[in-house]
């Protein structure tokens, strides 16, 4: 199954909502959006290029093993695990770059490498808020037809986060689309804490008789920590975006995600 | 669910890096050839291995810089003695043991140079500033008439308008004996930073909480804001001596605590050399609006740190010739009744009481005005003009007055205008 369709984003010629000419339709679907992959390509390069010893400068990542890899409320492994890594450059004053793999299911039902080149800018006031801006890029060199970018903005306190994110050509899908993640822990003990994610996604331009144009998702679970170890137990639901006859129908899906992440 | 609640009773009976650290630290005081080193926390950030986490907790790279502080000690001959996360400086701080090879101030000065720190500094050792009378049982009741702070700042009157009701006050000291029964219910946060060991309860930070929250229903003593809720931050300890240390690294993990956990007011009843982690602690705490208070070292020229530190409220029990550049708070601190361990009472002197006064005071300010900043509150405060014996007796701050010009309300019998 195609990527747009688990997500059930169709392009556009499937749904009739136009937004240019067919030269410019290719153009959208063959090219990202230059300043987003400069961007992203930066902090590719950043992260690959500058020297570990840079002044206060900091390598970090993680390699992990899930169970599913599901991708706000969707499984993209066809419920099957999957291996990740990544890869984060921190600067000292506050710019950063990364990049995720993932291995998840292709159009062609064939396990492929995905992967997210992320950068951006983050930093705490006193007041304990933290604040961020930043991009990705999303890759799949085997089968380039979903590839697409997004601008994020983030704040933080605490235990709780709320970040969205904004795709200008999503899976290239020729739909806009933004995307609020929710977020918020509670540590239980030294050593465990309880997350809740709430996400909401909304494909533009969209009306309110396309049950395709909003969606949500939902994620509850437990972060266990022993040194550089983390497991995770997460029960994860999704609903809205289905397609049936009744516009105003929701179907609802759920799913447990185990995973083991080792930092380092 | 049940598996990983499981797994986690497993994993707590596993030794820990954390609670190994409390013995390496009781010994860090000793050695005197211990450091800090500090290690940059990037601001928590967008990562797409922990996005579902839910947080921007950044616990994520910690394996990362234990790696870098490895590197680090490898490179300038240190052992890796301990290490905490300070997320209120964006900083990780670890404790390392010098080699004999190189003298501790060249040591820090190499590391000082090091792009990777963001700053190393010494080991500093801290002590409180009070003197203790033999203990008095319960029999010797009627301690409240001993109270002359009740008369000096008129308590009665003032706790019909505020008693720091619900206003959080760490207590950064040694262990607090909660079972006392004028501190019953008053102390619902209990920390320990000193070591991995349960919580000990001491005479000096009992005494201190007594005279900032005791309640008024037992027996013993009222404190100056019987309301205020303290908070126990265990960051000294009791040598053998009776005397109280404490030392950099307990102390910035107990005032990292505070201020993440919305302290109100800070109670610093110690004194040492300044300080550069606790400097930064201090100016971010004083940022939030914190109140910090700290008690004056009279042997020394600058009164010591904290009470040195231009945010801090710089608390003596006697006139004070030095530090003309600050304004040194005089509160009662000769012979002052106060809560002791077992359930007991001492006499206590020191400028250590001194500063719990000034902790309650502060604490009785901030719920009469919640938002009021620091600086306002050290620029409206009244100071009397009196001899140096009544000074010593019952301070040189205009209470009442005081009280009236910062929160707008009588609180003591006031003239009408």
């Amino acid at each position: 199954m195609r990527l747009q369709e688990r997500l059930n984003v169709q392009p556009e010629r499937h749904h009739g909502i136009s937004t240019g000419t067919g030269s410019e339709l290719r153009r959208q679907l063959l090219i990202p959006r230059p300043w987003l992959f400069t961007l992203a390509t930066a902090s590719l390069v950043s992260l690959l290029c500058l020297p570990a010893g840079m002044a206060k400068a900091q390598t970090s990542g993680s390699v992990a093993i899930v169970s599913d890899y599901v991708y706000r409320g969707i499984s993209l492994t066809n419920d099957k695990p999957a291996l990740q890594f990544n890869l984060v450059y921190d600067a000292p004053q506050g710019w950063y770059g990364g990049l995720f793999a993932t291995q998840m299911a292709a159009s062609d039902n064939q396990t492929r490498i995905r992967y997210i080149a992320y950068g951006g800018y983050s930093q705490t006031l006193p007041s304990g808020l933290n604040w961020e801006l930043g991009a990705n890029q999303f890759l799949m060199p085997q089968d380039s037809s979903t590839n697409y970018s997004e601008v994020y903005a983030g704040l933080g306190f605490e235990r709780l986060s709320a970040k969205i994110h904004y795709s200008p050509n999503y899976l290239r899908a020729n739909n806009k689309n933004i995307y609020l993640d929710l977020g918020a822990t509670y540590p239980v003990t030294d050593m465990l804490d309880a997350f809740v994610h709430i996400g909401f996604s909304r494909l533009l331009p969209a009306t309110i008789y396309d049950n395709r144009a909003t969606r949500c998702d939902a994620m509850l679970g437990l972060n266990l920590h022993q040194a550089e170890w983390t497991l995770r137990l997460g029960r994860t639901v999704q609903c809205g975006n289905q397609k049936t006859a009744n516009p105003y129908a929701t179907a609802f899906q759920a799913a447990t995600v185990l995973s083991i992440i080792r930092a380092f | 669910m049940a598996c990983l609640l499981a797994a986690t009773s497993a994993i707590a009976a596993m030794p820990n890096d954390d609670t190994t650290a409390p013995q390496q630290m009781q010994q860090a005081a000793v050695a005197e050839r211990q450091l800090l080193i500090m290690l940059r926390m990037p601001a928590p950030h967008y990562r797409p291995d922990v996005s579902y986490g839910g947080s921007y907790k950044n616990d994520i790279t910690k394996t990362a810089r234990r790696r870098l502080a490895e590197e680090l000690a490898g490179k300038y001959g240190l052992k890796v003695i301990d290490h905490w996360p300070m997320p209120a400086l964006n900083i990780n701080c670890y404790v390392m043991q010098a080699g004999e090879h190189i003298s501790l101030e060249q040591a820090i000065r190499q590391l000082n140079q090091d792009p990777q720190i963001e700053w190393a500094q010494p080991l500093n050792t801290f002590s409180a500033q009070s003197t203790t009378q033999p203990a008095l049982s319960p029999a010797d009741a009627g301690l409240q008439g001993m109270q002359l702070i009740q008369k000096y700042w008129q308590l009665n009157d003032v706790h019909k308008l505020a008693t720091g009701r619900n206003v959080l006050v760490a207590v950064v000291d040694s262990g607090i004996d909660t079972s006392h029964p004028d501190l019953q219910g008053q102390v619902p946060v209990r920390e320990n930073f000193v070591d991995g060991n349960p919580y000990l309860p001491e005479a000096h930070g009992t005494g201190v909480a007594g005279i900032i929250a005791a309640h008024p229903d037992s027996k013993g003593i009222t404190g100056v804001a019987p309301g205020a809720r303290l908070m126990a931050l265990r960051a000294c300890w009791q040598e053998k001596n009776g005397s109280t240390s404490c030392n950099s690294f307990t102390l910035g993990k107990a005032i990292n605590y505070a201020i993440l956990n919305h302290a109100q007011v800070i109670n610093l009843s110690l004194s040492g050399p300044d300080d550069p982690l606790l400097h930064k602690l201090i100016d971010l705490a004083n940022a939030r609006g914190i109140k910090v208070t700290g008690a004056v070292d009279s042997k020394k020229s600058d009164g010591g740190f904290p009470a040195s530190h231009p945010a801090v409220f710089a608390v003596s029990n006697q006139p004070e010739s030095g530090m003309p550049d600050k304004k040194i708070l005089i509160a009662p601190g000769i012979d002052i009744p106060t809560t002791a361990l077992h359930s007991r009472w001492n006499f206590v002197s020191g400028a250590s009481y001194s500063t719990a006064h000034i902790s309650g005071m502060m604490a009785l300010l901030s719920e009469l005005q919640p938002a009021i900043k620091p600086v306002k509150i050290r620029d409206g405060i009244i100071m009397r003009n009196r001899q140096d014996d009544d000074v010593r007796l019952s301070g040189n701050i205009d209470f009442c007055a005081s009280m009236k010009q910062l929160s707008g309300r009588c609180a003591c019998v006031c003239k009408k205008d």
